[in-house]
């Protein structure tokens, strides 16, 4: 806490030079609400099956949760739609594994050539920043024939099993259409965690995918038009940095159409415009808005954040949405 | 010849001034003429005070070894982009770098289509002339060679205070640092300068540039620095423009090659079309405001 108020004008670029009293009782209450649910998890067991989650708090909700049966319909729902997530998840990691394929290399050739590839890559970005452009064109390709040489001679003592594989892609391709179905719903925590799922997205924070969840689904073969690929070729919008301006206010306010809590009180987008300090590496790109703790989600973004134009475009997006999800 | 021009964007953009900029600052100032001398002296008594005496007569030696030839002055003075033989030196570097951006770009693209193909080989032409309207510049392989001809050059001219500042900016506050941004913004918008006013586009948010920002966002009615970032570099290519009979805005200028090679409706084109018939309107009001702002803040 001390940290965030010592901090607040680098982390808000300078934009403040003092925390404001919304932001620091904003900040409070969530802190406090963390803390609750640390005290409320202490007597939870830790998930042993899932090492990565073993002893955090969240590993023990979710070990919890699970073994609790959900009572509303709306945590019916979204127990369904997680489960599916998870296998999903599963069938694509089994699918990328399936696709390395096994080598007949010993240990020591496949760690020799592997070491190989990372070298001539170092030499490869080397070369294109400090290069000599005189020499940059026959350098660069010279190397870059090296890789390709390596990687075929990897590649040709690699047996994928074909058969196996196309069996995944099939299921996995299913098991998406059975996902994409649930994003017709009334409950906004079911359209978030569907929608984050087939955006490939494990961070809610991006919404366009990344470059590598591209390459990983082009090098695994698998032709899936991602979610907010779908819906920037309905919006009309032409101009992907554009767009991905207007996707996350787009989503946040279709999510309190459905009923999220928006309240700058509750809303977890207010808290991380508002006062969730991001990292080092973070900072900079966006500072905190201390107006987000002044007024709800759904009014910022109106009054603070959108230009008089971009809400034009964001109606586009709105409406699709709610045309096309809203049940 | 890549880190030379890094060296002059970084002087003129955020002047994230490398350690050696200490020992440049000082050879400079003890090499330059008399009248220059009290020109700098005037601005600089202040940061020389606080500048580690030791460091000033750091390679001294090395630098007295250095003048700046009269074929290469006679090849910034050709005023092919400025009458300002600095200015000159940085758009010739700029436009170098670009020539070297295309080239990079042109290796990494896995497929070509035939109009990028068209629209590259046109770039390289242009690139050509360039190299062949500043052979010696271009021929300089030494970074501290061009280190030193940039500076040499720097300080005999009307932005000579300029470039003292940012080269002192470790000894300043943070205030201090925030006006140079400032400074450094104008100039560049009032550089009448394409491939210089290009450069608004690549600056970095931070705490310095944020009172600039807080313009941008009353401008634009947006709290959202991401947004105003975005909208300030596509903003500032269009305001570029008008300057330099188009360099920075043509179907073989940087911006435009990189839309050619992603959209291939885009090759071909100019910004101002590419903007017109890609972007939705309500987007190009936004970007037309800031062209507003740029245009006012450049009189």
């Amino acid at each position: 806490m001390q940290n965030f108020i010592n901090n607040i004008s680098q982390y808000s670029n300078g934009r403040q030079q003092q925390a404001t009293e919304m932001q620091i009782e904003s900040y409070k209450h969530y802190t406090e609400k963390c803390l609750a649910l640390k005290t409320e998890s202490a007597g939870y067991p830790n998930d042993e099956d899932n090492e990565k989650n073993t002893s955090t708090i969240i590993g023990k909700i979710r070990l919890a949760m699970k073994e609790k049966e959900p009572v509303s319909d709306e945590g019916k729902n979204l127990k369904k739609a997680l489960r599916e997530i998870k296998k999903f998840r599963k069938t694509l990691l089994q699918i990328e594994e399936l696709n390395t394929g096994i080598s007949d290399l010993s240990q020591g050739e496949l760690g020799q050539l592997n070491s190989d590839i990372h070298k001539i890559n170092r030499e490869l970005n080397n070369s294109k920043f400090f290069g000599d452009e005189a020499k940059l064109s026959a350098e660069y390709l010279g190397l870059k024939k090296e890789l390709k040489d390596t990687q075929t001679y990897l590649e040709s003592h690699l047996t994928i099993n074909q058969q196996e594989l196309n069996k995944q892609k099939d299921m996995f391709i299913n098991e998406i259409i059975r996902i994409e179905s649930q994003l017709q719903t009334q409950y906004s925590s079911v359209f978030r965690e569907v929608f984050n799922a087939l955006n490939f997205n494990y961070t809610s924070d991006h919404l366009l995918p990344d470059y590598y969840t591209f390459i990983n689904l082009k090098r695994n073969n698998i032709e899936f038009p991602i979610i907010s690929e779908q819906i920037f070729e309905h919006s009309g919008i032409k101009d992907k940095d554009y767009f991905n301006q207007l996707l996350q206010p787009s989503l946040d306010l279709y999510l309190c159409y459905l009923g999220e809590d928006c309240t700058f009180q509750n809303s977890r987008r207010s808290a991380k415009l508002c006062y969730i300090p991001k990292d080092k590496f973070m900072w900079g790109k966006l500072g905190l808005i201390f107006e987000s703790c002044e007024v709800n989600l759904d009014e910022f973004y109106l009054q603070y954040y959108l230009t008089e134009n971009q809400i034009e475009d964001m109606d586009e997006i709105f409406n699709y949405l709610v045309n096309n999800y809203a049940k | 010849m890549r880190n030379r021009i890094i060296i002059a964007l970084l002087i003129l953009t955020i002047g994230y001034w490398i350690v050696s900029s200490q020992s440049i600052f000082s050879d400079v100032y003890k090499t330059s003429n008399l009248e220059q001398e009290n020109k700098i002296k005037e601005n600089q008594d202040q940061i020389i005070e606080r500048k580690d005496e030791n460091v000033k007569d750091k390679k001294i030696d090395e630098t007295k070894k250095f003048h700046i030839p009269d074929d290469i002055i006679q090849e910034i003075s050709q005023e092919l982009y400025s009458s300002e033989p600095i200015i000159e030196v940085i758009t010739a570097s700029k436009l170098m770098f670009d020539c070297q951006s295309k080239k990079y770009l042109n290796h990494s693209v896995s497929k070509i289509s035939k109009k990028y193909e068209v629209m590259y080989l046109k770039s390289q032409k242009d690139c050509d002339e360039i190299l062949n309207n500043f052979p010696l510049i271009s021929e300089i392989s030494e970074n501290k060679e061009f280190e030193h001809l940039f500076m040499k050059v720097a300080m005999q001219s009307d932005y000579a205070k300029f470039f003292q500042k940012t080269m002192a900016q470790q000894f300043m506050s943070d205030e201090e640092k925030q006006a140079l941004e400032t400074e450094t913004i104008k100039l560049i918008t009032n550089s009448k300068n394409a491939p210089i006013i290009e450069l608004l586009g690549e600056m970095p948010l931070t705490g310095r540039s944020q009172p600039y920002y807080n313009q941008l966002f009353i401008v634009l009615g947006t709290l959202n620095s991401n947004y105003a970032k975005l909208i300030l570099s596509q903003s500032s290519i269009l305001f570029s423009c008008q300057y330099n009979q188009g360099i920075t805005c043509s179907p073989t200028s940087t911006y435009m090659l990189k839309q050619c090679v992603q959209n291939d409706s885009a090759c071909g084109l100019d910004v101002q079309t590419w903007f017109q018939t890609h972007n939705t309107p309500a987007h190009n009001r936004d970007i037309a405001k800031l062209v507003d702002f740029l245009e006012s803040q450049a009189q």
